[in-house]
């Protein structure tokens, strides 16, 4: 299991000086996702030229040309990011048999670096979850406990690092769908700040919200992964202007003199007893590596998951209006339908959670209803803006759980929505304001995850990477399972 | 609080069909979301501005025309030459 694990840094070393080949590794991987994927379910679609694409990068090796950071590394794709030629699903009937014509300029960037995308990553529908559970192809297990959900809505790439499917993987995080499968499945998963990585190419759900984020199974690799991913792209507009940006270089300098903020409302009403503990122990952990803890209090906190869900549900209504069933996906012939009857078949295919979310979408953005819910929430926004700005001026990073529990069992929450999305109110925050956060890897209650979140203000990635790498190193747990 | 008649509406205003079986489910559903977003009430926010963006997109780039080399008619699976199949208006 070992050698299936290797970090990408080491990794990509041993490919570079020839001591390992590229197109054995990915062949190695491949042959471990055989194995375990009738019982984890963590990939949709495998990309048949895997291996090929890999010989390429043995023989770039062999003759001396520029091979990139990543060269030869296996990348898990969350299937609601476009690749060229590989289909993607979205996890949706919808997009059943959609294979884009265009990569997303994430993906772009990867192969420059000589990454090779292994497959498409299962995810509730759309990304709209937090459990994979709403996938259209069946849920994904937690590797940890297969009776138990791997969080969502990235949850079948977290899947494949717990369970050594993968090196790396891309993940999207709206409300926190990077870092809560993150946490369920003892993995490194972060949320970039809102305009550092391109959306282009990223499925849309709620776009001034979601944000796609790299995860690994150590620090270092997510650092790595980002330094390739991040920067500014003509393609989306929404990107800040950062270029050429190495999150790895300072990572080890230690958090000496740092003011860490451990936020009171995290952990008391609904946190498990361990999960609270845990954070208390990551808090004393930080502290004997030379920060500083005080608790603080974000008043605006209670006000986020209604803020968070009006505005998530009212960009849902609008961005999942594309799909007619006659541009891409679906293939229903028009012949015969009249025009509402077309659509209003062809629509019906979402799954019961997209349904939901498109239909109390409406329900905000209504004439009548607008500023009792969707101004209210845009409000909030301004409101938590303000309120971290300010906890920003006194603290550097604050701490708290990434969820109030430990991974439950499959099908416990699905009947209640209200119940899974309050699974939610320790993530949703960064995504409300823009601010990076990232799930690290804390403990374990009897075999079931932690994570522990940081969070820094806009563009603070590098401090975020040097704390969380601070606590990897005197925080040992383990981050795969043999399944 | 909220209807069967008016979760209908916005199934039809989404043109989403709902079977009567989903109709039922989801209205319960709906109106519990619903009741939960109206913590909103709780505050009154009169003087705040309410944020769209983080940071406000003041520059433009020169409307340049930049061909694109992917074939996006590709996708589409009711074609015909350079037209896509839609349903008869009635």
């Amino acid at each position: 299991m070992d050698a299936l694990t290797l970090d990408a840094n080491e990794l990509t070393s041993q490919i570079k000086n020839g001591s390992v080949s590229a197109e054995d590794y990915v062949a190695r991987i491949l042959d471990r996702v055989k194995k375990v994927e009738n019982t984890v379910h963590s990939y949709i679609t495998l990309n048949d030229h895997a291996i090929e694409e890999a010989r390429k990068i043995d023989k770039m090796v062999k003759s001396g040309e520029r091979t990139g950071r990543l060269a030869g590394v296996p990348v898990a794709v969350k299937d609601n990011i476009c690749t060229r030629g590989l289909r993607t699903t979205c996890a949706s009937k919808m997009l059943e048999d959609y294979v884009p014509p265009y990569n997303a300029t994430v993906i772009d960037k990867l192969q420059h670096e000589g990454a090779i995308i292994l497959g498409k990553t299962n995810l509730d529908e759309f990304a709209m979850g937090s459990t994979t559970e709403f996938s259209n192809f069946g849920p994904t297990k937690n590797p940890w406990d297969i009776s138990r959900v791997p969080g969502g809505s990235s949850g079948g790439s977290a899947a494949s690092l717990a369970a050594a499917e993968a090196t790396l993987a891309l993940g999207s995080d709206t409300g926190g769908s990077i870092r809560c499968p993150a946490s369920f499945c003892s993995v490194v998963g972060l949320k970039p700040t809102y305009g550092l990585v391109s959306r282009f190419g990223l499925v849309s759900f709620a776009n001034s919200l979601e944000l796609i984020g790299p995860m690994g199974r150590s620090t270092d690799d997510v650092a790595l992964m980002l330094s390739c991913i991040a920067g500014r792209d003509s393609m989306d507009h929404t990107t800040l202007d950062v270029d050429n940006m190495d999150y790895t270089s300072k990572i080890k300098q230690g958090i000496k003199g740092v003011k860490i903020g451990i936020v009171k409302e995290m952990i008391s009403d609904g946190v498990d007893d361990v999960v609270a503990k845990t954070v208390h122990d990551a808090a004393n952990k930080l502290e004997s590596l030379g920060a500083s803890i005080e608790e603080i209090s974000i008043n605006s906190l209670q006000y986020a998951l209604a803020s968070y869900y009006t505005i998530a549900m009212a960009e849902v209504s609008s961005n999942l209006a594309r799909y007619d069933g006659i541009r891409y996906g679906l293939n229903m012939n028009p012949e015969g339908f009249a025009w509402n009857a077309y659509y209003t078949k062809a629509r019906s295919n979402f799954g019961s959670e997209v349904k939901r979310r498109i239909m109390i979408g409406t329900y905000v953005l209504s004439s009548g209803y607008y500023g009792k819910y969707y101004l209210k929430a845009q409000q909030v926004r301004t409101l938590m803006r303000q309120e971290l700005a300010g906890i920003f001026k006194k603290l550097d990073l604050l701490i708290a759980p990434t969820m109030p529990v430990v991974p439950f069992k499959i099908g416990e929450k699905i009947d209640e929505p209200l119940k899974m999305y309050m699974a939610d109110i320790d993530t949703v925050i960064a995504n409300l304001t823009g601010v990076p956060a990232i799930s690290v890897p804390c403990a374990f209650k009897d075999h079931l995850p932690i994570g522990l979140q940081i969070l820094g203000n806009h563009l603070s990635e590098e401090l975020l990477l040097r704390a969380a790498y601070a606590f990897e190193q005197v925080n040992d747990v383990k981050k795969v399972v043999d399944v | 609080m909220v209807s069967k008649e008016e979760v209908k509406h916005l199934a039809w205003l989404a043109r989403m069909e709902l079977t009567d079986k989903e109709l039922e489910v989801y209205t319960k559903q709906v109106e519990q979301i619903i009741s939960y977003l109206d913590t909103l009430d709780k505050i009154s926010l009169q003087d705040i501005k309410p944020l769209k963006a983080g940071i406000a997109y003041t520059k433009f780039r020169e409307d340049e025309i930049v061909e694109s080399k992917e074939d996006t008619l590709s996708v589409v699976k009711n074609a015909k030459d350079r037209f896509v199949k839609a349903p008869k208006m009635v």
